[in-house]
């Protein structure tokens, strides 16, 4: 009933109840109260502090990074800098490990590391890394599973967990491979050979027919050691165990030292320069330098060679009779092994991204560290440093998509075979630097093979454990 | 609900005062809750700031290990020490250490214990605390581990960690985490020396003890800031509740009194209808009309139907009067009814016998006729009298011939066992109406003869009392009515839903108010029941009369 009825119909007067207004007042109210409410709404003030991580400053990196910037106009790598900070560390400092002292007292600094793969094995032992593939940072399977395996190491101590974890992602593989003039061996109808009776047949036999070739095989005079270590698991010995404890002294890798060392000193004069040629070798570059004249048979050297033997060849064609014309003159393959080995070894050479365990402190950290890896060992960053610098991708994906001739060669007749096993040196340099004392003096005949091993071994007794 | 007080307490303004206080009370005692929830709020807020200090210290703890671990390792001479040598340095790092010790507040103690043993197994320790002399015994800690210790770097930190009872869990590395060592805040760290040749090599742990009495303090002087923030929240929601427990009241009060006003004031005179004479009607529908209702929709409409109420009771009353003065007749003529057939047959009978001449005594039979022919004519005299006295012209009146006529009106018809009793005196004269007062006795008296057993007593006397009023007194015998009862033939309306009887006394007792007067009915002692009516005399009535009017 409408109020004007219900006048009618009760005869009452209409008195003065201002109602439109009240209600009109009571809404008005109702709203500003509504509004009050929301004064203290909207989003709140980000103050979350710059997530900014930090990283082990590296030249190659920093130069590849830059030069996607410029090709891809991608914003991932031109906002690089403002999202990652670089550590740059004085070259002074380097020989005293200083992320050894960051990290042994668990500074948060550096978030991201590069590192040799040795001391991947000896922070990831530690307990100083971060896991990457089971916290998903990686996926362990996207690598070449021979280079994956040699960034992985055993965290039971850490997580409990008995399988190895990948602990750091290479972006590159770099190992010590035998180089051999594939032009001469075609010659001769010959193969690059897998064992060292095999290698002493081929140089027994070309040699003598190859006037300009003045030496069968070339190892490194300094830092030989390097060449040495694939040499001494391919005659089955260990220096370090996997747990990185020192197993030298062991019977069977005792034996297998001085075995080694035997061949090499058994080939010397004849088909590895003798004391006093191997000072020739000394001078960095002399080895590449003589295997380019055509002077050398075999090689053993970094497969990062491969390049700087292709950049020799554009340098100086034709300048002398006798030099490498071609890259395709060259051939490589494993380092051999002892006859009845199972495997052939290559001595690690690349550095692989890892990260600081001790800087996971939130979500925020570990997704930027994610970030950081994600860009310098994608497929784009790969294949762009296997173009520009003859570097070996470590992902399958960029190895499929790499158009480099040399470089697919390299990983398909090296660190592709499935002998093929990439190991890491020792990490201690007290250990490296002992053996390569005796190493040269056993090369430079100032020690038989088992002195050598007895004086290293007497140095580094205090690393011995029973066994 | 009548009673003052009762309405006081029952009254809308005092039941919307109580709703407001309730209503507030209960506002604060929602308000008063969060104090509880402050306190949550503080005792969370405290554990979360002693979390945020306790890893802060940790932080710090972490932070001067750090430094001091990172300045032991350009110590070259702690390589050359064995636990067999006693070279100057040893005294040299021993120094080092109280130095370290003595001129920083927040280190407590330093240790540090080389990790390769000698070939007698045993273990370098240096040992510095500032709150033990360290001439004193070696507490129990890593060194008593190192002595049967064998192994590599991480070995030798798993089996401290193991053996100091740090939980890996928690701590997520072995060497990570404070420990509570007296009042120490305790660092396990690995020394590397930094050699040039061979790099970071390790020599062994640091125990680094950093103190955490700053941080009791803060936490003290923490606990001490709640304490007098709860106090002085507590004080200023007290003083708030206070301060607008006043206010609020305050404007409500003036708010509840303000609309209640149109309210009470319907109310108190709508109260007055019940002791409202009838000449104060007029009065009373005028205070009615001046009720401010302010708007109020329920107070216009109450006000309206009171009005109608008021304007119709008078004409009621009147009507009720009017036909009450018939009834009244009504009933007499029939009383006398019987009388006066016996008159008129008689009277037949004796006219024709004096016609006829059969009458045998001729004189008697005419004395007869002739005094039921003056009984008939009085009768109808005083009937006439009735009906022809103007009801509303006030005069002087003589009562006596009123009393008379009205007396044989209601004798008339009585059964001849009744005694009657007449006795009135020389009365002085009255101011008012012959009618209206012809009335009022005419009422009393029918109502006695309605009272009167079969052989009962009437009576009927008036006097002038020595204030000079007029007292007439009908009374009759029979059962003598309660006090009560009697105030009930005054007042019938008093009980709504019990009107029994004539309303004679009732009308006889507004006649006597309306002249002046006042009629009282009270049980006689000796049986029956006596109505005494006072009028005044006709100088103090006229008086009274002319000024009312």
């Amino acid at each position: 009933m409408s109020r004007r009825n219900c006048l009618k119909v009760g005869k009452v007067v209409a008195p003065r109840l201002y109602p439109k207004t009240a209600r009109q007042s009571v809404i008005l109210l109702v709203w500003v109260v509504l509004f009050l409410q929301c004064l203290g709404c909207g989003p709140a003030p980000d103050i979350q502090p710059p997530r900014t991580i930090t990283y082990t400053f590296d030249a190659p990196t920093r130069d590849l990074i830059s030069l996607l910037a410029q090709k891809s106009q991608s914003s991932i790598y031109k906002n690089f800098d403002r999202n990652f900070k670089g550590l740059l560390v004085p070259e002074s400092l380097l020989p005293y490990e200083p992320f050894v002292l960051g990290l042994s007292t668990e500074s948060k600094i550096p978030t991201v590391l590069l590192l040799d793969a040795p001391w991947v094995q000896r922070y990831g032992v530690a307990g100083w890394l971060y896991e990457l593939e089971r916290t998903h940072v990686f996926d362990k399977s996207e690598l070449v599973p021979a280079v994956a395996e040699a960034f992985s190491v055993s965290l039971t101590r850490i997580t409990g967990g008995k399988s190895k974890e990948l602990v750091a992602v290479p972006t590159y593989i770099k190992g010590n491979i035998l180089f051999s003039r594939g032009d001469i061996l075609k010659r001769h109808n010959l193969r690059p050979p897998r064992t060292w009776e095999e290698l002493k047949a081929v140089c027994r036999k070309v040699l003598p027919q190859e006037k300009s070739l003045k030496f069968g095989l070339l190892i490194h005079a300094t830092n030989a050691l390097n060449d040495f270590y694939p040499i001494l698991w391919g005659f089955g010995g260990r220096v370090n165990n996997d747990a990185g404890q020192f197993v030298l002294h062991q019977k069977p890798n005792a034996d297998a030292f001085v075995a080694a060392l035997k061949e090499l000193i058994s080939m010397q004069g004849s088909i590895i320069p003798n004391a006093n040629d191997l000072k020739r070798f000394e001078p960095a570059g002399s080895l590449r330098q003589t295997f380019f004249r055509g002077q050398a048979l075999f090689m053993i050297n970094w497969n990062t060679r491969m390049k700087d033997l292709t950049d020799l060849i554009a340098q100086s064609k034709g300048q002398a009779a006798g030099n490498l014309t071609d890259i395709r003159q060259v051939w490589i393959s494993p380092i051999p092994a002892r006859t009845g080995q199972p495997h052939r070894y290559t001595n690690i050479g690349s550095f692989g991204w890892a990260v600081n365990r001790f800087s996971v402190t939130d979500p925020t950290v570990i997704a930027n560290a994610r970030s950081f890896i994600e860009l310098v060992s994608d497929e784009q960053f790969q294949i762009l440093a296997a173009e520009t610098l003859g570097q070996i991708p470590s992902l399958k994906s960029a190895l499929d998509k790499v158009t480099d001739r040399d470089v697919g060669r390299v990983y398909k007749w090296t660190f592709g075979q499935k002998d093929m096993v990439i190991r890491a040196r020792p990490h201690n340099r007290r250990i490296n630097n002992t053996l390569e004392k005796f190493l040269q003096e056993a090369l430079y005949g100032l020690r038989s093979p088992e002195s050598a091993l007895d004086g290293a071994l007497a140095e580094l007794k205090d690393l011995m454990r029973p066994e | 609900m009548t009673d003052p007080t009762t309405f006081i307490r029952y009254s809308l303004r005092n039941r919307l005062f109580v709703l407001a206080g309730a209503t507030f009370l209960l506002c604060a005692v929602v308000i008063l809750l969060f104090f509880p929830l402050l306190n949550l709020t503080l005792d969370g807020l405290q554990d979360r700031t002693f979390k945020s200090m306790q890893e802060g210290a940790e932080v710090e703890a972490t932070t001067i290990a750090r430094l001091l671990v990172l300045e032991f390792s350009s110590l070259k001479g702690l390589m050359q020490v064995t636990p067999t040598s006693n070279t100057p340095t040893d005294q040299w790092i021993k120094d080092l250490l109280w130095e370290k010790v003595t001129f920083n507040e927040i280190i407590e103690g330093i240790e540090l214990i080389q990790g390769q043993e000698d070939v007698l197994g045993r273990h370098l320790t240096y040992m510095f605390y500032r709150r033990e002399a360290p001439e004193l015994k070696p507490m129990a800690g890593p060194q008593k581990f190192m002595k049967s210790f064998q192994g590599l770097e991480q070995d030798l930190i798993d089996t401290i960690a193991s053996q100091q009872r740090v939980d890996n869990r928690l701590q997520e590395s072995v060497n990570r985490g404070p420990k509570q060592e007296g009042e120490m805040l305790l660092r396990y760290m690995p020394v590397h020396v930094l050699l040039a040749d061979e790099g970071a090599v390790y020599w062994g742990v640091a125990k680094i003890g950093i103190d955490t009495s700053r941080m009791r303090h803060l936490l003290l002087l923490q606990s001490e800031e709640q304490t007098r923030l709860r106090r002085d929240i507590w004080v200023e929601i007290i003083l708030s509740l206070t301060i607008s427990g006043v206010l609020a009241m305050s404007l409500i009060y003036f708010w509840v009194r303000y609309i209640t006003e149109p309210l009470k004031s319907l109310s108190f005179v709508a109260g007055d209808l019940q002791t409202a004479k009838p000449e104060e009607f007029d009065l009373w529908l005028e205070n009615l009309k001046r009720v401010d209702p302010q708007g109020q929709a329920e107070v216009v409409v109450i006000q309206q139907v009171l009005q109608r109420l008021g304007t119709a009771v008078p004409k009621l009353g009147q009507r009720l009067i009017d036909g009450e003065a018939q009834a009244c007749l009504g009933r007499m003529i029939a009383r006398g009814l019987p009388t006066l057939q016996a008159w008129q047959a008689e009277l037949r009978e004796l006219e024709g016998q004096l016609a006829s001449g059969a009458a045998a005594s001729p004189l008697p039979a005419q004395q007869r006729l002739a005094l039921i022919r003056a009984s008939l004519e009085t009768v109808l005299e005083d009937f006439s009298h009735l009906w022809s006295d103007p009801p509303e012209q006030w005069s002087l009146i003589d009562l006596t011939p009123v009393l008379q006529r009205a007396w044989r009106l209601a004798t008339l018809g009585l059964s001849p066992g009744v005694r009657q009793h007449q006795d009135l005196a020389p009365l002085p004269m009255v101011w008012g109406t012959p009618a209206e007062l012809s009335l009022a006795q005419l009422y009393l008296l029918d109502f006695a003869v309605d009272q009167l057993p079969p052989d009962g007593e009437l009576g009927l006397a008036g006097a002038a009392t020595p204030a000079g009023r007029v007292r007439l007194t009908v009374w009759v015998s029979g059962n003598s009515p309660a006090v009560a009862e009697c105030q009930k033939w005054l007042n019938p309306f008093g009980d709504p839903g019990g009107i029994h009887g004539s309303l004679g006394p009732a009308l006889a007792a507004g006649i006597a108010a309306q002249h002046g007067g006042a009629l009282t009915v009270t049980p006689r002692e000796e049986g029956g029941v006596e109505f005494s009516l006072e009028l005044p005399s006709a100088s103090a009535s006229q008086d009274s009369h002319e000024l009312h009017n």
